[in-house]
């Protein structure tokens, strides 16, 4: 057995891997784009964690009320898939400084006119704030929001409270979202390989055969840099949502052609359907969808685990070549 | 110095405050989902197809963000003069058995309610909700009573299609409370309309209901009064069947139990007491007639022509009442706004229902629009 050649083979293989994981992510963001997954989660999440039904208030859905998390939506119901935690901070305080303010809201009835009462009136941020938690009931949201107040002096250091926590938290929601999301890419990657016909035991062994196909993809391998990974759907950064439509086609484009360029069996062909249909149309055709099973399980891992491995197998072929070197010595 | 116009009903909740089953099983997605379309390719899908189209027009007011921009919109864009009043309901659809409110509770409605009634400069008059089913007769009565005394809410609205009878004992108090201090009460009394949703969960007291003042003999039919209803457990397990029987619930003779208690007390049934179903005379309650009974025999008893009025004919018909000197004083002008945005056939917007309604009722429509409100709105806590 050629050590190298299966090394090599790998290393071919992974890149195979990476760029169709890279079509992937970019498939998948743009399906995001129109069923909205993240803005969803995060309204859940936020909503999730500030519903407090004892208290009868839903903070999720008032803070998503408040002007600075509207400035964020592209329509009434488009709610922003990304909310930095100053601007929660401060829509949060606002918030609750708000419904304090109206709750005490009273009509003079000569009048028929609204105020709140002068000592209200007059009292700073972080006595309002520190009021209207103190009126809350005993509960998970209300101990949360008391939280906040407790160990702080004034109205920065509760933002300051409140961003400490929402950091924290965005990361167990960035967790749940991997979470989801690896599940949605089988689907999305079983959808790619089968539209690229991507088949990953036709592929290896193809790979495994062909030198020239094999050098070709370590070249791209050896090549690819961390930059191409940026803004993988596993790694929910904000800057997917900078990208446009176009430019995720674009990107989509440009690796099915570089995987084209190298003559690997990718994509559908007259002949492909006749070679399918030729010999024993069920046990082909189950084999085919095996293969794109095997494809989209591998592309779910996403591209930077894929990368991970890379640079281990570039490791390895270089430690190789390097012992070669010097047993010839 | 004339006073100004009102509208003594519309609503301005928005789809924050309903529960899953409002419209159907489709009111949270669209809620929540209809983001992953697009707001305006949604309304254009649902206008497009018939029995949808209300949901539609109703969903392009109900998605609004917020009651400020329901209202807003409203006093500013459809062709009321300046100044005109409007009275909005709010309405708790808590137990109506349609699922759980995902977004904001009725207090949180009523909260956001005052915050826009307090920046509306007079013109946006609020009336509270209550259902018996929110706590005991006193829980009922001190909280009517700390929205009207305490928030300037000028009157109570009732909703007994949600799963109630408007006789039932837990709201003898509020009534009491009303009476005595010249409250207005609002009550819905059309075959349509929002109703009581959940086939799994029918309580006892639908079919054997309690009454605080029990009456014997029905004043309309002249036959002893029955409060029990047949109940087929079965046959509450289809919609339609749970939709016809919330016709019980709305039936003015419920209201002789609670108007020979307190004969004073001033309500207005909604609608007439009319439906689109009786529009098109494919059914025929006498409900209509019924609460025309009502105005003459109670000194308090008024009606508003709210939804109705989309109707041309039923519009002209209700201006031909205007020479009933025994009811004349008692009809009110409301458009139930912006539930008529789902009968588009007379008016497409409100400003032109507005319009067709003047037209109709010709120099009589101050006396519906300002003359009689003044005397159904005016109580112990506010003068219109």
């Amino acid at each position: 057995m050629n050590i190298p050649i299966i090394i090599e083979t790998a290393l071919a293989v992974v890149t195979v891997i990476i760029l169709l994981s890279i079509i992937t992510s970019a498939v998948f963001e743009l399906i995001g784009r129109y069923t909205r997954n993240r803005s969803k989660l995060l309204r859940e999440a936020i909503g999730q964690a500030l519903h407090d039904p004892a208290l009868n208030k839903n903070y999720g859905e008032l803070l998503y009320n408040h002007p600075q998390l509207k400035a964020l939506h592209r329509t009434s119901v488009d709610k922003p898939s990304y909310v930095d935690p100053d601007t929660f901070a401060s829509a949060l305080t606002d918030t609750i400084i708000d419904q304090y303010e109206t709750e005490n809201l009273r009509c003079d009835k000569e009048t028929n006119t609204y105020s709140i009462p002068a000592t209200i009136e007059a009292a700073s941020a972080i006595q309002k704030l520190e009021s209207a938690v103190k009126e809350m009931k005993f509960t998970e949201v209300g101990t949360l929001l008391k939280s906040f107040t407790a160990s702080a002096d004034n109205i920065n250091e509760v933002k300051a409270n409140i961003s400490g926590w929402y950091e924290n938290f965005m990361d167990r929601v960035t967790g749940w979202y991997t979470r989801d999301t690896q599940k949605r890419l089988v689907l999305v990657g079983f959808l790619v390989a089968a539209a690229l016909n991507v088949d990953l035991i036709n592929i290896t062994s193809q790979i495994y055969k062909d030198a020239e196909i094999r050098e070709e993809l370590v070249t791209i391998g050896m090549a690819l840099e961390v930059g191409d990974l940026a803004c993988d759907s596993i790694n929910t950064s904000q800057c997917d949502s900078l990208k446009t439509d176009k430019e995720l086609v674009k990107k989509i484009n440009d690796k099915y052609k570089q995987l084209s360029k190298t003559g690997l069996s990718i994509g559908w062909s007259k002949a492909d359907f006749k070679t399918l249909n030729a010999g024993g149309i069920i046990g082909n055709y189950l084999r085919l969808l095996f293969g794109w099973l095997l494809t989209a399980i591998a592309l779910s891992r996403g591209a930077p685990f894929w990368f991970n491995v890379l640079s281990s197998l570039i490791n390895l072929r270089s430690s190789g070549k390097v012992k070669k070197k010097t047993n010839s010595q | 110095m004339n006073k100004p116009i009102c509208n003594v009903h519309i609503h301005t909740f928005n789809v924050q405050y309903v529960p899953e089953r409002f419209v159907g099983k489709i009111t949270p997605r669209l809620q929540r989902h209809s983001n992953s379309f697009g707001l305006k390719r949604v309304l254009r899908l649902l206008s497009r197809t018939p029995w949808l189209r209300k949901y539609a027009a109703f969903l392009k007011v109900g998605l609004k963000a917020s009651q400020h921009k329901i209202f807003h919109d409203l006093r500013e864009n459809e062709g009321y003069p300046t100044g005109t009043r409007f009275v909005v309901l709010p309405i708790n659809f808590k137990y109506m058995g349609a699922g759980n409110i995902d977004g904001l509770s009725y207090e949180q409605q009523l909260l956001d309610l005052t915050k826009v009634t307090a920046s509306a400069k007079g013109t946006l008059l609020p009336f509270v909700f209550t259902d018996p089913r929110m706590g005991s007769a006193e829980e009922n009565r001190d909280f009517v009573k700390m929205y009207i005394e305490e928030k300037g809410f000028k009157g109570i609205k009732l909703y007994p299609a949600l799963g109630y009878y408007p006789y039932d004992p837990r709201l003898e108090l509020v009534y009491k409370y009303a009476e005595k201090n010249n409250l207005p009460i609002m009550t819905h009394c059309s075959s349509t309309g929002v109703y009581y949703k959940d086939p799994d969960n029918i309580p006892v007291d639908f079919t054997n209901p309690e009454t605080f003042n029990k009456q014997q003999i029905d004043p309309f039919t002249k036959k002893p009064r029955n409060y029990l209803f047949p109940f087929k457990p079965l046959r509450f397990r289809k919609k339609k069947y749970l939709e016809k029987y919330a016709d019980n619930f709305l039936n003015p003779v419920n209201y002789t139990d609670v108007l020979e208690r307190f004969k004073e007390l001033k309500i207005c049934f909604a609608h007439f007491g009319l439906d689109n179903d009786q529009y098109k005379g494919k059914i025929k309650l006498p409900w209509h007639d019924n609460i025309k009974t009502l105005m003459k025999k109670y000194k308090n008893v008024y009606t508003d022509i709210s939804y109705s009025l989309h109707y041309e004919k039923v519009r002209n018909k209700f201006a031909g009442y205007m020479t009933d000197d025994e009811i004349n004083n008692k009809i009110l002008y409301g458009t139930d706004y912006f539930m008529t945005m789902q009968e588009q056939k007379s008016a497409k917007t409100e400003g032109e229902l507005f319009q067709k309604t003047q037209t109709a009722f010709g120099r009589n429509f101050l006396k519906i629009a300002q003359a009689n409100i003044d005397n159904y709105l005016t109580s112990e806590f506010y003068e219109y």
